[in-house]
C-alpha cells in the first residue's frame, strides 16, 4: 500500500488547471491524472477559471498567469481569499506577480511535471 | 541677498539637480526669493501636463492649465504669433489644483522656452494686488532661461528611463514567449509520440512539425504586431511541404491574423497538407486541392476556412484511432480559438471546415477584414 501511495501521490486532490495552450493543458493534466489527482479544467480563459473556483470544490489551482493576454491574478486571489493553495506555472519571471502573490510557488516553463506534483503535495497535505 | 551672487548659485543647483521635479522645486524657491513670485510653472505647448510648484510647498501638481487665463494669455506666445520674449499679464483667475484646491492669481510672467528644451514656456505667477518689478522680471527670464537648459538634460534623462522601461518588457515579453514555446515543443513532442505509429512515423513527423513551429515563429518575428496574412500563411506551409502551385488553388478576402491565430492555424495547414500529400487529394496527378475562406458579417463575424480535395482515390475511410492532427482540428482550435470544425474522410479526399470567431484570431478586423471581405475575392 505504502508504494501505491508513493506512485499517486496526489490521489484525492482535486486540481484545476488553467492553461491556454491546447497541448500544454493536456500535458498537465495527463501528468496529474497519472499522480492520482482529478483534474478540473482545464480551462483556457479568465471567465472559464472563475466559474470552475466558484462551482465546484478543489484542492489546488495550476494556473498560467498570461491567458491570451489576460492576467490569471484574479482566479490566484479569489484562491487565496478561501486558504486553497496556488501553483504558478509560467513563462514569466518573478516580477510580473503582484506582491500580494509573491509568495505564491513559481515553475518555469516547460513545468517539470514531477516537479509539479511535488509541489502540489506540498501545498495541500 | 546680492540677486546676481544669488542666481549663479540658483544655476549651479540646477545644474546639479537634474531631475524635473528638484529642478522646479528649486525655480519656485528662487522666484519667490528673487521677486516675490507664488510660484512657477512649466508650460506645455497644449496646455495639459503643466507642472506647477509652489515656493513654500514641496509637494508638485501636474494640472490641466487649458481653461485657465493663465494659459489663454500665453498661448498666442506658445504657438508662435506674438513676439518677444515675455509677456506681463495681470489679470484676476485661478488655477485649479489636482486636489481641488483654487490657486487665485493676479499676474503672471511668461517666458517661452526654445524647442530643443521639450517645453513650451515657463510660467511665474503671483497672488492678486502683488507683482514684481522690472529687475525682478529681467532676473526671472535669466532663471526660466536657465530652467530650460535644465530640461534639455531632464527631457534626454526620461527619455532615456522610458526607453529602457521598454527594453526591459520586451525582454520579459521575449522570455515569455520563448519558455512557452519551449512548453509547446515539449508537449507536441509527447504528444507525436503518443500517436505515431512507428518509430519512424514519429521522428519523421516531429521533424516536420518542429519545422512548422520554426516557420510560424518566422513569420511572427517578421510581422510583428501587423500580424500574419492568411494566404501568406496556407501559401507558405504548402510551399514547405513542396506542393506544387498547379495542385492546389485559393480563394478569400484578405485576413490578418494575430499571433495565437497564426500559431495555431499553421500547424493545422501542415498537418492537413502532410496527410493529403499521403493520404489525399496531392498524392494523385489529378487531385486537387482547394483552400477558400471568407468572414460572414453579423454581430459575431466568423472566419470560415474551407479545405476542400477532390481527385483522390485512398482517403476514403477515416483512420482507425484519432492522429495528431485530427486531434489538432478537433480538440486544439475549439479549445484555443472558440473554433468549430468539422473533419471528413471522403472518397476524394478530405474536407475541412473550420469556423473561429474573427476577433480570437485575427487582428484589426474593422480596417482589414471586413473592408477587404466587401472587396471580393481575388
Amino acid at each position: 500500500m505504502a508504494s501505491a501511495v508513493r506512485e499517486r501521490p496526489l490521489q484525492g486532490l482535486r486540481v484545476l488547471v488553467v492553461e491556454d495552450d491546447y497541448f500544454i493543458a493536456v500535458e498537465l493534466c495527463s501528468a496529474l491524472r497519472a499522480a492520482g489527482a482529478e483534474v478540473l479544467g482545464p480551462a483556457r480563459d479568465l471567465e472559464t477559471g472563475l466559474a470552475a473556483i466558484r462551482e465546484e470544490p478543489i484542492d489546488c489551482g495550476v494556473l498560467d498567469i498570461n491567458l491570451r493576454g489576460q492576467m490569471v491574478f484574479q482566479i490566484a486571489s479569489e484562491l487565496r481569499a478561501r486558504d486553497i493553495p496556488t501553483i504558478f506555472a509560467t513563462g514569466y519571471d518573478a516580477s510580473m506577480i503582484p506582491e500580494d502573490l509573491a509568495d505564491t510557488p513559481r515553475l518555469e516553463k516547460p513545468v517539470d511535471l514531477v516537479a509539479l506534483c511535488r509541489a502540489i503535495e506540498a501545498a495541500c497535505r | 541677498m546680492d540677486p546676481e551672487r544669488y542666481l549663479v548659485d540658483v544655476f549651479d543647483q540646477l545644474t546639479a539637480a537634474g531631475a524635473r521635479e528638484t529642478c522646479v522645486r528649486i525655480a519656485a524657491q528662487a522666484a519667490s526669493e528673487l521677486a516675490n513670485a507664488e510660484g512657477v510653472c512649466i508650460l506645455s505647448a497644449a496646455g495639459d501636463g503643466c507642472v506647477v510648484a509652489l515656493a513654500p510647498r514641496e509637494q508638485l501638481y501636474v494640472c490641466d492649465l487649458r481653461n485657465s487665463g493663465l494659459y489663454r494669455a500665453a498661448s498666442p506666445l506658445l504657438r508662435g504669433e506674438a513676439s518677444g520674449s515675455r509677456t506681463l499679464w495681470g489679470k484676476e483667475d485661478f488655477i485649479t489644483l489636482p486636489t481641488g484646491e483654487q490657486l487665485r492669481i493676479g499676474v503672471a510672467l511668461i517666458v517661452p522656452l526654445q524647442p530643443a528644451t521639450g517645453h513650451a514656456a515657463v510660467g511665474f505667477f503671483w497672488q492678486p494686488g502683488r507683482t514684481a518689478d522690472s529687475r525682478g522680471v529681467r532676473r526671472l527670464e535669466l532663471l526660466a532661461k536657465a530652467l530650460g537648459l535644465a530640461a534639455i538634460g531632464w527631457t534626454r534623462d526620461e527619455a532615456h528611463a522610458t526607453r529602457a522601461l521598454e527594453q526591459q518588457r520586451l525582454s520579459a515579453d521575449l522570455q515569455h514567449r520563448l519558455r512557452n514555446n519551449l512548453a509547446l515543443m515539449r508537449s507536441v513532442v509527447r504528444r507525436s509520440r503518443e500517436t505515431a505509429e512507428s518509430a519512424e512515423h514519429f521522428a519523421l513527423h516531429l521533424e516536420a512539425r518542429v519545422g512548422s513551429l520554426g516557420r510560424t515563429q518566422g513569420m511572427l518575428s517578421t510581422a510583428g504586431d501587423a500580424g500574419v496574412e492568411l494566404e501568406e500563411l496556407v501559401r507558405t506551409e504548402l510551399l514547405a511541404s513542396a506542393v506544387p502551385e498547379r495542385s492546389y488553388s485559393m480563394q478569400g478576402p484578405a485576413v490578418r491574423l494575430h499571433a495565437k491565430g497564426v500559431e495555431s492555424l499553421a500547424l493545422t495547414v501542415h498537418e492537413l497538407a502532410t496527410n493529403s500529400l499521403k493520404f489525399g487529394s496531392l498524392a494523385v496527378p489529378n487531385g486537387h486541392l482547394a483552400v477558400s475562406w471568407a468572414v460572414s458579417g453579423g454581430q459575431s463575424p466568423q472566419l470560415r476556412i474551407s479545405w476542400v480535395e477532390s481527385g483522390a482515390t485512398i482517403a476514403s475511410v477515416a483512420p482507425r484511432r484519432r492522429g495528431f492532427g485530427q486531434e489538432l482540428i478537433e480538440c486544439t482550435l475549439p479549445y484555443e480559438l472558440g473554433a468549430r470544425t468539422c473533419l471528413t474522410f471522403s472518397p476524394g479526399g478530405v474536407l475541412c471546415e473550420i469556423e473561429i470567431p474573427l476577433e480570437a484570431c485575427a487582428t484589426d478586423v474593422d480596417q482589414h477584414a471586413h473592408k477587404a471581405a466587401r472587396g471580393g475575392t481575388r
